[in-house]
């Protein structure tokens, strides 16, 4: 039986971002639009997608005078990417059995 | 995108984002470069019976003041905070307070602490080599370890001569891997 897969993971961007967040404890907007290739505007609209569903936590600041944003993957994102990443291993296993 | 590709993509972000663990060793090169010329220093004033032979340790304010500088550039060019550098912040932090402790609080008890510090060295580094999967840095400590077991068995003289010994083999070896690695991890621009 094959588990659904987070449709909102389910998307290229927001899974870069959330596969990145997984390995650090944060990360500025920059930083994401750089490894990412996303513009600023797409990233924008993910993050904010992925911070309604509680898998964010987007912190607005100032630095040097310049504003700045962070953002840290939440427990329950972390939860989600494992589910997601299980699920994913569900779909392949049978392929690689069928391909034997 | 098709599973395999999903994967794949979480594979290389996660690579990606495992490279800001890289560490350059200018902190290892500053404190090692510092303490091995402030000791071997006093090792020579001492053969000369200066009076100020005390006096390379002021050196150690160079070194704070570096560090205050690095920590104020390194907070601007960084864009993400790790798990790793966290951990080895509170490593250090604790290394830092141990050690003043050490150095004050020990000379109120007349002891001759270089032993004792080389002690404090090892257990950063040792944690620090796990954290940056650094060998040098583990080594190092091992090297510090068997320094501070062999300081308690001389006098003060040699002890400055082996806390020299222990900062080369704990600090400024394993700084110039760190910088090699760090280097050669930007040209790839992949993880080493």
């Amino acid at each position: 039986m094959f588990k659904e897969l987070d449709p909102l993971l389910h998307s290229q961007l927001r899974l870069a971002i959330i596969s990145l967040l997984v390995s650090l404890d944060e990360a500025e907007f920059k930083y994401l639009k750089d490894k990412t290739g996303a513009t600023a505007g797409n990233l924008s609209a993910q993050l904010e997608k992925l911070k309604q569903a509680g898998y964010l936590e987007v912190n607005k600041s100032f630095r040097n005078n310049y504003p700045l944003t962070t953002c840290k993957i939440s427990k329950k994102g972390i939860q989600a990417f494992e589910a997601y990443v299980n699920a994913l291993k569900g779909y392949i296993e049978p392929d690689e059995k069928r391909q034997l | 995108m098709d599973n395999q590709k999903q994967l794949d993509l979480i594979s290389e972000m996660i690579a990606t984002a495992r490279r800001e663990f890289n560490h350059n060793g200018s902190i290892y090169l500053l404190w090692g470069w510092l303490v091995c010329i402030a000791a071997i220093s006093q090792y020579i004033l001492l053969q000369m019976n200066s009076e100020y032979n005390s006096v390379p340790w002021s050196l150690m304010i160079v070194g704070a003041i570096g560090q205050i500088i690095m920590a104020y550039r390194d907070r601007n060019r960084q864009t993400t905070k790790t798990h790793v550098g966290r951990i080895l912040g509170r490593t250090w932090a604790a290394f830092g307070i141990s050690l003043a402790i050490t150095l004050f609080m020990m000379a109120k008890l007349e002891l001759n602490t270089y032993p004792f510090v080389m002690i404090l060295y090892a257990i950063g580094l040792f944690i620090s080599g796990a954290a940056l999967e650094a060998k040098a840095l583990t080594y190092g400590a091992i090297a510090c370890w068997c320094c501070a077991l062999a300081a308690f068995f001389v006098g003060f003289e040699e002890q400055l001569l082996l806390l020299a010994a222990a900062v080369i083999l704990g600090y400024i070896i394993p700084g110039y891997i760190l910088n090699a690695r760090y280097k050669t991890s930007q040209l790839a621009g992949g993880n080493v």
